[in-house]
């Protein structure tokens, strides 16, 4: 297996939208310039509760992540990520307990580039697209009451940006003293875009129009502003979010040392982590 | 007064405004219940204040300032009376009768089975409620045992105006962090494929509560929320005069009409629904023909599942033998 450098571009913006008072969104988007750790980090959080609370739980919430993340050198990519929702969790719950704020508690959906490999970690229902091939397709699990509905067969997917009970979660930062986030790998090709965005964006744009955007405009910085566009045309109603980041490139790496310790793992070993 | 500023839990004895409060009486989702003493009106009222955490949530204020606006508007006897409502320190509360009562949920758990002539009795007089609400373009939405309150001389008084909506008010989104969105026992099915649903959502509630009534039991039951929603959408409730031979089958059949799961095959509206109620012996039996399996095809979906489940996981076992002895035969 070879080893490759991701060249990326990426733009991000978060805006308080028509209805809401306050932007309780926040997002993260990797230092392209000076990067941390080996890989990149880009990342959103839908934050709530009363007051000023959401806003909190989700700054706080991308905080621990990314702090606890670049802490988190030894450990294999999917649990330095899962520890950093944990991590993340514990913060917000312990911040809400000390405040006496009543609840409040954030989505996270975080996405890590390491070579050319994609690490999801996913808790709530911020979104996750890959727009590959003029082809938008979502890479997270809406953690919802009406997700769950649609996976079961229960209702259609077309019912699940206007049903009533669109935002009731079945997960979040902050809420109990665990959380079990969703983790995911996705190898990533040359020219792929990928968008981080919270429901205040795709409740009011359809999967095609994701692609439709990337294919309008291919600088990241116009697509996240289109699309937060669009949202509000649409008559979003919540705080709308978007972070975009595009594999320009994907270089081989020259030395190979840093791919020893891949060759060793064969399919047997991915089975066994598989079934274990 | 500073309990109310920090939003804390007011104490019994603190008063603001005219009014005294004397004890704490529940903590709903969105909101704490206190029973006061209105010191100008000398009566006792109840006191709702929104908790905290939905202050600053302009969706979830907007649900309860709702439900301001829609108490202030109703007067009806089978209606819980919203006598006024306010802010003090910008923190907006309602309040409404203090009704001497039992819950129709205390009512079913400690009666029922509940003989037919009584539940027809305590139905009519919350669907008058319910017409009167419909012909003010009310819709409850949210109708349960919970939600009735019952006096002691029998008056049903209906409450919780909170998922209420006006007709033609727009739709409200609220982030619920919830890990449900309340029971779906009282679900209709257009509710579970997340419409708003109209007077018709109202009347298949008052029949899940009527055969509820009737048997002690709401007609679909399971292990979680989405078990129940299921049969919601695709199951049939069990005849109840199988269930109850002393259930006749004119209200048997009312009650099916209630819970057709097509809106269009229920009584239209709660007028229909009163008139049936005050001469069942006019109701629609040749419903009861269409509900052949009694046992209810809810459950019968269930078992088919649960039967498909368990070949699923017998083949994926079998398969994962067989790999283990064909790597156990490469590994040496």
């Amino acid at each position: 297996m070879k080893n490759y450098i991701p060249i990326i571009e990426s733009g991000g913006l978060s805006v308080v939208g028509p209805v809401r008072e306050d932007n309780q969104d926040s997002i993260h988007l990797a230092d392209l310039e000076h990067p941390i750790g080996p890989g990149l980090l880009f990342a959103v959080a839908d934050g709530m509760g009363g007051y000023a609370h959401g806003g909190l739980a989700s700054t706080l919430a991308l905080e621990s992540f990314t702090s606890n993340l670049s802490q988190n050198s030894r450990s294999s990519i999917p649990k330095a990520l899962r520890s950093g929702v944990e991590s993340a969790n514990l913060q917000v719950y312990q911040k809400t307990q000390q405040l006496g704020a009543g609840r409040m508690g954030t989505t996270l959906t975080a996405a890590y580039v390491l070579g050319n490999i994609l690490y999801l970690a996913h808790v709530g229902d911020s979104r996750a697209y890959l727009i590959r091939n003029k082809r938008a397709t979502c890479l997270s699990a809406d953690h919802t009451t009406v997700g769950d509905m649609v996976r079961s067969k229960l209702l259609s997917p077309d019912k699940i940006r206007t049903h009533a009970q669109r935002s009731v979660l079945t997960k979040a930062i902050g809420i109990g003293l665990f959380v079990q986030p969703d983790i995911s790998e996705h190898r990533l090709q040359e020219d792929d875009y990928l968008i981080l965005c919270s429901d205040g964006v795709w409740s009011v744009i359809q999967d095609e129009d994701f692609a439709r955007v990337v294919s309008d405009v291919s600088s990241t910085e116009s697509i996240s502003q289109r699309l937060v566009d669009l949202a509000i045309q649409n008559e979003t109603d919540d705080n709308a979010s978007v972070v975009v980041f595009h594999i320009n490139k994907l270089v081989p790496a020259s030395s190979d040392h840093a791919s020893h310790n891949k060759k060793s793992t064969g399919w047997f070993e991915n089975l066994r982590k598989l079934v274990s | 007064m500073n309990a109310i500023i920090a939003g804390n839990m007011l104490q019994i004895g603190d008063q603001f405004e005219q009014y005294q409060i004397q004890a704490h009486m529940a903590q709903g989702g969105m909101s704490d219940v206190y029973r006061a003493f209105d010191l100008v009106n000398r009566r006792e009222v109840v006191i709702k204040i929104p908790d905290q955490s939905m202050l600053g949530d302009p969706a979830q204020f907007e649900r309860f300032q709702r439900e301001l606006d829609v108490m202030k508007t109703l007067d009806h006897p089978s209606i819980l009376k919203g006598l006024g409502s306010g802010k003090f320190n910008r923190i907006p509360y309602l309040v409404t009768q203090f009704v001497d009562s039992e819950s129709l949920r205390s009512l079913i758990d400690s009666e029922a089975p509940i003989e037919s002539e009584k539940v027809i009795l305590i139905i009519r007089k919350i669907a008058d409620g319910m017409a009167y609400c419909h012909k003010n373009n009310v819709i409850h939405r949210d109708l349960k045992p919970e939600n009735i309150l019952i006096t002691t001389d029998g008056q049903p008084v209906i409450m919780d105006f909170g998922l209420a909506l006006t007709k033609g008010s727009h739709r409200v989104t609220y982030s619920n962090l919830s890990a449900t969105m309340g029971t779906p026992d009282y679900m209709s099915p257009e509710q579970v494929e997340g419409q708003r649903g109209d007077q018709r959502t109202d009347i298949y509630a008052l029949g899940i509560i009527m055969y509820e009534m009737l048997t002690g039991k709401t007609p679909y039951t399971g292990d979680s929320n989405m078990a129940i929603m299921a049969q919601h959408l695709n199951g049939t409730a069990p005849r109840l005069d199988k269930f109850n031979p002393s259930i006749s089958l004119q209200l048997a059949a009312l009650v099916a009409t209630c819970l057709a799961r097509n809106p269009n095959d229920r009584y239209k509206d709660m007028e229909s629904l009163i008139n049936i109620l005050d001469h069942p012996e006019s109701a629609d039996v040749t419903i009861l023909d269409k509900l052949k399996n009694s046992g209810g095809s809810g459950s019968s979906l269930m078992q088919l599942q649960a039967v498909r489940g368990f070949l699923i996981g017998a083949g994926i076992l079998g398969a994962l033998i067989i790999l283990a002895l064909f790597l156990q035969q490469f590994g040496r």
